[in-house]
């Protein structure tokens, strides 16, 4: 069974939110705040009828309703109308018993529908109640009712619901999240009815043997011998009534250390691959928050093999991490931001070499709204300067992120750009021929009217270095003082003695970056951290500065 | 897909094979539904199967035939004609539209081209009258064209239907409805033991007849069960008699051993009114009559006493009947005695009460008249 759809109308940041979802693998990704945690808690709603591990029914609380809604209700004359609701559907694939018309979009299609909505039940005390109340600022919650059904319109009760979630998240193991209640829901993916019949029954008698120990006995012998306190005989036992306290009793252990002594990261990963495992076979939708978390790199990277592994369940991930991204398959991603976007029509190529090379920070590309590709160091640190030497802060302050492409070239990070609708400047080098590597390579993009390339027109000028030399030169003055920027202090005195003009000074300045190898890239991502360090100010190719202006 | 009905003679042991199937299929991790029209014959399928051993009982739903209706058929898709949620159903044991042999203005099935919501629901809308209910369901199935049998044909690999001589009327279009799905039917019922009818509505099949020639129609495969597992082989011939000509086939006792307690008081006998007291002192049997108000001179007696209508299901070592006047004349040789009534009901309602005993069945007589019986006269 999977999840096809979700539709978020009402609850916190979402109104009238709808996301599709992949078969077997979501990534989710998105901006801090942009509502990863809460599409997931959407789902534990719909689909378990709880929030936070607690029975929805109970926890009605002003906090769940979307602030708008929220306002406009106060603002209102709070007759019952104007009351905030929440609605989360959820659209099935293989659950047919949920199968029927009565849903938001009336499509013949199998799903729940979860409703917070006002009781009407409850509308004579309601009016009682504004009557009474001149200045309400909260949302009367105590009027509301949960409404829980299937797409049949049949109501879905909490132990025989056909579809089952399990969200695990470690940063909320306490306090929010009972203990008890997540080691419980821990137990039951893992174990099957047998074993935790069994469980429970030895857990049982283990208590009941404590109160039949001799030195128990003797203890509670002398707790009330001479009947002061009662008439009755007083003890002290162990509490064996009711079926709950297994869970309360029981704790997690590794290598013999309780599971919240263990380390965060161990914990995660416990968690992660205990549900994953799911031997009671009753989970359908597992959710992941942030598995990087607490995580060394050698670990996150066995984990993400394992969760690549698994096929039986419906994952969802939240994260913020580009290398769970690439190595999950970055055609799994899923952005929550303004617009709901999904990257199933990447080209397989560039997701397969992502999948081999995941050091890349492709997340970036679909998290920004502005992005600047570069080639190298260079070209990052010579924009950040300009950028700065005109206004003041650094291009990521005003939420431009320049990103250096390295060896998976600019082609994989356009790709991801054309499918999320990135606004992307790419800064390349002509390599000796304008038309060729930047207008034709261009017009494969010509599409995509939010991704622009810059470059310096004149063939001759094929790669950074020679372009400043050449925005610097117009004579021998400005390119001395760009030389001093630029260049080391022996290589400064060399240039100074060696050359005896213009010329020769471009010339010099030429070959000193002018080839490749260890050596020059060296040479060139120096210069560029002394212009980047430097007080003085040199003369920028235009390029450069177009690349910067975003409108 | 194979569609069956299963025609059970009373004790048959319909029930222990229905669950017996239910068990193979559902331990072979098939989804079953098993639609049944009373409460108890819900819970004796549910007891029956889990006391088989079932691996699997969560892959078998009990319904009943309402809500079945409710919750498969029309709550689904019933948005595509009412848009107010049918939270329940009313029970109407009659026509709710008429009221004083008159029918209610405004009940009419449609308003122009629309369906009347006070055809179907009371006036609050949450509720459908069971009435109509049938006739909701095949509109709602055919309004959205089969989806609702598409539906179920998703969720269960076979479905069951007990007690089908229940159904009448428009169930029978629900039944012809479902019919097209791929899903297995399985129809189980006894024609001869028709005593509730879902609905009081005149609209064919109704009677019997009607019923077995639908399901032909239906193209549903015929199978007979006719043994009793409960009654002695003279109880069966005489239950037998009742529907002669009607194309049932003779119900053979499974009964082998008779415990030696009963063994000196076996078959069917009349006793004379003078020897009633006597004959209850001696035998205990349970007395079975038509309803409260026969033979009232009994009540004083403690002794068991069950009404025809509530004794369907159940088993004894011993009866004793208080005949009604069809009865008296059937068992003096009239074989035509139930022939002037408008339904099967009178007629059935005896079948039932005569295949209820084991071992004796006895029916009380004035004693100027047990001369005339075609059974011996207890003397004593």
């Amino acid at each position: 069974m999977h999840i096809s759809q979700i539709l978020i109308n009402g609850f916190k940041k979402f109104t009238c939110k709808i996301c599709n979802f992949n078969e077997h693998l979501n990534i989710i990704v998105g901006d801090n705040d942009s509502g990863k945690s809460t599409l997931l808690e959407a789902i534990e709603l719909a689909v378990n009828g709880r929030y936070r591990g607690r029975s929805i029914a109970s926890e009605i609380t002003p906090e769940l309703f979307n602030v708008e809604a929220v306002s406009a209700y106060l603002a209102s004359d709070h007759t019952s109308a104007y009351l905030p609701t929440i609605k989360i559907e959820v659209y099935l694939v293989g659950c047919p018993n949920y199968r029927g018309i009565n849903n938001s979009q009336n499509v013949d299609d199998e799903g729940i529908t979860l409703d917070i909505i006002f009781d009407d039940d409850l509308q004579a005390a309601y009016n009682d109640f504004i009557q009474d109340n001149d200045d309400i600022n909260t949302i009367p919650t105590e009027f509301y009712k949960v409404d829980w059904k299937d797409f049949a319109w049949n109501n879905i009760k909490y132990l025989n619901r056909e579809a089952k979630s399990l969200l695990i998240d470690p940063s909320r193991l306490h306090p929010t999240y009972g203990k008890s209640q997540y080691i419980g829901n821990i137990i039951d993916a893992s174990l099957d009815k047998k074993e935790k019949a069994l469980l429970s029954v030895n857990y049982r008698q283990l208590r009941q043997s404590f109160n039949e120990q001799p030195q128990v006995r003797g203890i509670n012998d002398r707790l009330d011998s001479d009947n002061m306190v009662t008439e009755q005989e007083l003890s002290i036992v162990a509490d064996i009534s009711g079926n709950r306290s297994i869970e309360s009793g029981l704790q997690l252990a590794v290598d013999d250390i309780n599971f919240p002594l263990i380390g965060k990261g161990e914990q995660n990963q416990i968690q992660i691959k205990l549900a994953l495992a799911n031997k009671a076979a009753n989970i359908d939708f597992v959710m992941v928050e942030e598995p990087e978390n607490h995580l060394s790199h050698i670990n996150l990277s066995r984990l993400v093999s394992k969760i690549a592994e698994q096929q039986t369940q419906q994952l969802f991930i939240t994260t913020h991490s580009s290398y769970v991204l690439n190595k999950l398959n970055i055609k799994n991603l899923c952005l929550i931001g303004r617009e709901y976007k999904q990257l199933k029509d990447i080209d397989v190529q560039v997701a397969k070499t992502l999948k081999r090379l995941p050091g890349y920070d492709t997340l970036r590309v679909a998290l920004a709204n502005k992005v600047i590709l570069v080639e190298g160091p260079s070209d990052e640190l010579l924009l950040k300067k300009y950028y700065h030497q005109n206004n003041g802060k650094l291009p990521e302050e005003d939420g431009i992120d320049i990103i250096v492409v390295r060896g998976i070239g600019f082609k994989s990070y356009l790709e991801i750009a054309k499918h999320i609708g990135t606004q992307v400047h790419v800064v390349k080098d002509n390599d000796g021929n304008y038309q060729s590597n930047i207008i034709d390579y261009g017009n494969n993009y010509s599409d995509y009217d939010f991704i622009s390339f810059y470059s310096h027109i004149d063939d001759t000028l094929n790669s950074l270095e020679p372009t400043l030399i050449a925005a610097n030169n117009e004579n021998e003055v400005t390119l001395d003082s760009f030389a001093e920027i630029a260049l080391s202090t022996r290589t400064y005195n060399k240039y100074c003695l060696d050359c005896n003009n213009l010329l020769e000074k471009q010339e010099f300045l030429r070959n000193w970056y002018g080839g490749d190898g260890e050596n020059f890239g060296g040479r060139k991502v120096d210069t560029a951290i002394r212009i980047f360090d430097s007080i003085e100010m040199i003369c920028y190719p235009n390029y450069l500065a177009e690349a910067l202006s975003f409108d | 897909m194979t569609k069956k009905l299963l025609i059970a003679s009373a004790g048959a042991g319909k029930t222990h094979r229905i669950a017996e199937q239910c068990c193979q299929l559902a331990d072979d991790n098939n989804r079953v539904l098993v639609i049944t029209y009373t409460e108890n014959n819900q819970k004796e399928i549910i007891a029956k199967y889990k006391s088989m051993g079932i691996n699997k009982p969560e892959n078998i739903v009990v319904k009943g035939w309402y809500t079945f209706l409710l919750e498969d058929l029309i709550r689904p898709y019933q948005a595509s004609i009412f848009s107010k949620r049918i939270d329940t159903i009313n029970f109407t044991s009659r026509n709710p539209h008429i009221r004083n042999g008159r029918t209610i203005r405004g009940t009419a099935e449609k308003v122009g081209s629309y369906y009347n919501s006070r055809h179907f629901l009371t006036s609050c809308q949450s509720k459908a009258h069971t009435e109509f209910l049938s006739k909701l369901a095949t509109r709602i199935c055919s309004v959205n064209v089969q989806k609702p049998i598409a539906r179920l044909e998703t969720i269960y690999q076979h479905i069951f239907i007990d007690e089908v001589q229940d159904l009448a009327g428009w169930d029978f279009d629900v039944l012809k409805a479902m019919v097209r799905m791929n899903t297995p039917i399985t129809c189980v019922g006894d024609f001869r033991q028709t005593i509730y009818s879902t609905t009081s509505n005149p609209k064919q099949p109704s009677s019997n007849q009607q019923k077995l020639d639908a399901f032909t129609r239906l193209r549903f495969e015929v199978e007979h069960l006719a043994v009793s597992r409960r009654c002695i082989q003279s109880i069966c011939d005489f239950a037998d008699t009742l529907h002669e000509g009607e194309g049932y086939s003779e119900t053979k006792s499974l009964v082998e051993r008779v415990p030696v307690e009963f063994q000196d008081h076996q078959g069917i006998f009349v006793v004379p009114k003078s020897m009633h007291q006597e004959y209850l002192e001696t035998y205990s049997p349970v007395i079975l009559r038509s309803s409260i108000r026969s033979a009232q001179e009994l009540n004083s007696m403690p002794i068991k006493k069950v009404n025809f209508g509530m004794s369907k299901g159940l088993g004894f070592d011993r009866t004793f009947v208080v005949p009604t006047q069809n009865i008296l004349d059937f068992i003096c040789g009239n074989k035509n005695a139930f022939d002037s009534g408008s339904t099967d009901k009178a007629k059935n309602n005896f079948y039932v009460a005569c295949t209820r005993s084991r071992y004796s069945l006895a029916f009380l007589v004035e004693n100027n008249n047990a001369e005339n019986c075609i059974f011996p006269i207890w003397r004593g």
